[in-house]
C-alpha cells in the first residue's frame, strides 16, 4: 500500500471575512500534488497549517506519519523543506551567510550541496539578499529547502512572479526530487499551466472549499471541452455539463465524457479549461 | 542557538559599530562623559530590539516557524544576545568611566557604571515582553514615549533646583561612593530575577504571536 506523506482530516481554519472548511486531503509518497486555487483561496493558509505555523480551529495533521501538533514534529521538520511565497530572509544576509544559518539549524545540513546549488542557479554567494532580484530569492528559497535531505518539498507560490525560463528550470528541479524514493512534493500555485507539466495530482481550493483532489490524468481524461451549437447543447445530458459559456454563435461547456452520447465530438481539456470552468460552476 | 545569535549579529552587526563609535566619540566629549557612557550600556539593549524589528520586518517569524527551531530558543537568543552584548559593551564602559573619573573629571564611577549595566538589563526585561505581546510597531511607539518622557522629567527636574531629582541623583552617587556593593549586588539581584521573568512571558507571547493567537 502505497503510505501517505501528508494527510489532512476535517481541517478547518476560520479568519474574520475568510474560512479554510473542512479539508480532507493525502499527498502519497513519490508524488507531486498541485495545490491551486485563486489569490486568497487557502493555499498559503494550508501550507502554514501543515507545517502548525498557525492555530487551527479544527482537524488532524499528519506529516511523515507524524502528528504535527505532537512534540515529536520539532523533529519531523528536519525532513521538510519549506519555501514561502516571500522568502523571508533579512535583507542584509548573504546567500554565504544564510549557508551558515541554515547549517547551524538543520542537524542534516549539507554545505557542498547548497554550494552546488548556488553554483548551478547562479547565485553569487557574497551579494546581499536586497540585490537579489525575485527570481534569484525564490531560487535561493529553494536551494535551502534542497540542501538538508529533505523528503518533503511545501513550496508556497515558489514559481509565481518568474520569467517562463526560470519556472521551466525550477519545475525540472522539483521533479528531479519527488523521483526520489519517498520523496514528495506539495506545490501551491495559481499558474496552472505549471502544475498541468508536472503534478500527478490535483487539489482545487475555490474560497477556502476544497473542490476537487484527484489524479491529474484521471481529470483529464475525465473531463473535455464540448464546442457546439445552442440547440445540440440542448440534447447533452444535464449531468454531463459542469459549466457552459453561451456566445453569438454557439456554446462552449466542460462536459465529463461518461455521459455524453456519442455522436458529439468532445475535444481534450487543458487543466486551466477544468480550473476555470469548475469555479464558474462553484460561483454559481 | 548559534545559528541564530550567527543571524542576529550580521543583521545588527553594521549598525551597533556605527552606534559604537557615536557612544565612544561622546564618551570622550566634555560636557557629553556621562551621556556617552549611558548610550554605551544602552547599546546593548538596542541590538536585540534592532534584530526583533528587522525580524518583523523581513518576515522571518514566519519562516522561522517553518524550522526545526523551538519557538523558545528563538526568544532566547534575543536575550542571549543582549547580554553578550551587555558584558562587552559593559567592559568598555567600565574602561572608560575609569578614564573619565581617574582623568577627565568624569561623574560617573566604574560602580555606578556597572550599577547602570543592570539597570539596562532590567529595563531590557521589562521592555521584551511589551514587544512581543503588542508587536514591533506598537511597543516601539509606547517605548519610545515613556523613554522620551522619562528623560523630559528627568531634565526638567535637574533644571529646577529644589526638585527631589537633584537630590536622588545625589544619593545614588553618594550610596555608590559609599557602598557601592550593595548597590551592585541589588541591581544585580533585580536584573536577573526580571529577566527570569520577563523570560517566561516573552516566551509565551512570542509563541502566541507567532501562532496568530493576537490577530
Amino acid at each position: 500500500m502505497e503510505s501517505n506523506v501528508v494527510e489532512i482530516k476535517g481541517l478547518r481554519k476560520r479568519y474574520k471575512g475568510f474560512a479554510l472548511e473542512d479539508l480532507d486531503l493525502a499527498l502519497p509518497a513519490g508524488c507531486i500534488m498541485g495545490l491551486v486555487g485563486e489569490n486568497g483561496a487557502g493555499k498559503s493558509t494550508t501550507i502554514r497549517l501543515i507545517m502548525d505555523a498557525i492555530s487551527r480551529d479544527e482537524g488532524k495533521i499528519t506529516v511523515l506519519g507524524v502528528d504535527n501538533q505532537s512534540p515529536d514534529f520539532l523533529r519531523t521538520k528536519e525532513d521538510i523543506g519549506v519555501v514561502l511565497d516571500e522568502t523571508c530572509i533579512p535583507e542584509v544576509i548573504t546567500a554565504k551567510q544564510l549557508g551558515k544559518i541554515m547549517a547551524g539549524t538543520y542537524k542534516n545540513w549539507e554545505q557542498d550541496v547548497y554550494d552546488s546549488w548556488l553554483e548551478k542557479f547562479r547565485l553569487p554567494p557574497d551579494k546581499k539578499f536586497k540585490e537579489y532580484s525575485r527570481g534569484m530569492t525564490m531560487k535561493l528559497g529553494i536551494a535551502a529547502a534542497l540542501s538538508h535531505r529533505a523528503k518533503l518539498l511545501l513550496l508556497d507560490e515558489a514559481t509565481s512572479g518568474l520569467d517562463p525560463m526560470v519556472r521551466d528550470e525550477l519545475l525540472d528541479v522539483f521533479a528531479d526530487f519527488a523521483v526520489e524514493d519517498g520523496h514528495a512534493v506539495l506545490l501551491s500555485s495559481h499558474i496552472v499551466s505549471d502544475l498541468e507539466k508536472i503534478c500527478d495530482y490535483i487539489a482545487f481550493l475555490h474560497k477556502g472549499r476544497l473542490v476537487l483532489c484527484e489524479e491529474k490524468d484521471a481529470l483529464l481524461d475525465r473531463y473535455g471541452i464540448l464546442k457546439c451549437t445552442k440547440e445540440q447543447i440542448k440534447n447533452v445530458p444535464s449531468e454531463a455539463v459542469h459549466s457552459m459559456r453561451l456566445g453569438p454563435y454557439g456554446a462552449e461547456a466542460l462536459v465529463e465524457r461518461a455521459f455524453m452520447p456519442k455522436d458529439l465530438l468532445v475535444e481534450r481539456a487543458t487543466l486551466e479549461d477544468i480550473i476555470l470552468y469548475l469555479s464558474k460552476e462553484e460561483d454559481q | 542557538m548559534t545559528a541564530l545569535l550567527r543571524k542576529d549579529l550580521y543583521i545588527t552587526g553594521r549598525q551597533l559599530r556605527l552606534l559604537f563609535i557615536v557612544a565612544l566619540g561622546l564618551a570622550f566629549t566634555p560636557q557629553f562623559h556621562a551621556v556617552g557612557t549611558i548610550y554605551l550600556l544602552a547599546l546593548s539593549m538596542t541590538l536585540s530590539q534592532g534584530s526583533i524589528a528587522s525580524d518583523s520586518r523581513s518576515r522571518w517569524d514566519q519562516f522561522a516557524a517553518m524550522l526545526p527551531i523551538p519557538a523558545w530558543k528563538i526568544v532566547l537568543s534575543k536575550y542571549l544576545i543582549t547580554f553578550l552584548a551587555a558584558l562587552s559593551m559593559g567592559c568598555v564602559a567600565c574602561a572608560v568611566s575609569y578614564v573619565q573619573h581617574r582623568f577627565l573629571d568624569g561623574s560617573i564611577s566604574v560602580p555606578l557604571t556597572v550599577a547602570l549595566l543592570f539597570t539596562v538589563l532590567t529595563l531590557h526585561a521589562v521592555f521584551l515582553p511589551i514587544i512581543y505581546r503588542l508587536g514591533v510597531e506598537k511597543a516601539q511607539i509606547i517605548l519610545s514615549s515613556v523613554c522620551f518622557g522619562g528623560a523630559a522629567l528627568l531634565f526638567a527636574g535637574l533644571l529646577m533646583r529644589n526638585s527631589g531629582v537633584i537630590r536622588f541623583v545625589e544619593s545614588v552617587v553618594w550610596l555608590t561612593d559609599r557602598s557601592a556593593p550593595v548597590l551592585i549586588f541589588g541591581s544585580a539581584v533585580l536584573a536577573a530575577v526580571s529577566n527570569v521573568i520577563s523570560f517566561r512571558l516573552s516566551v509565551q507571547f512570542y509563541a502566541n504571536r507567532r501562532y496568530g493567537l493576537y490577530d
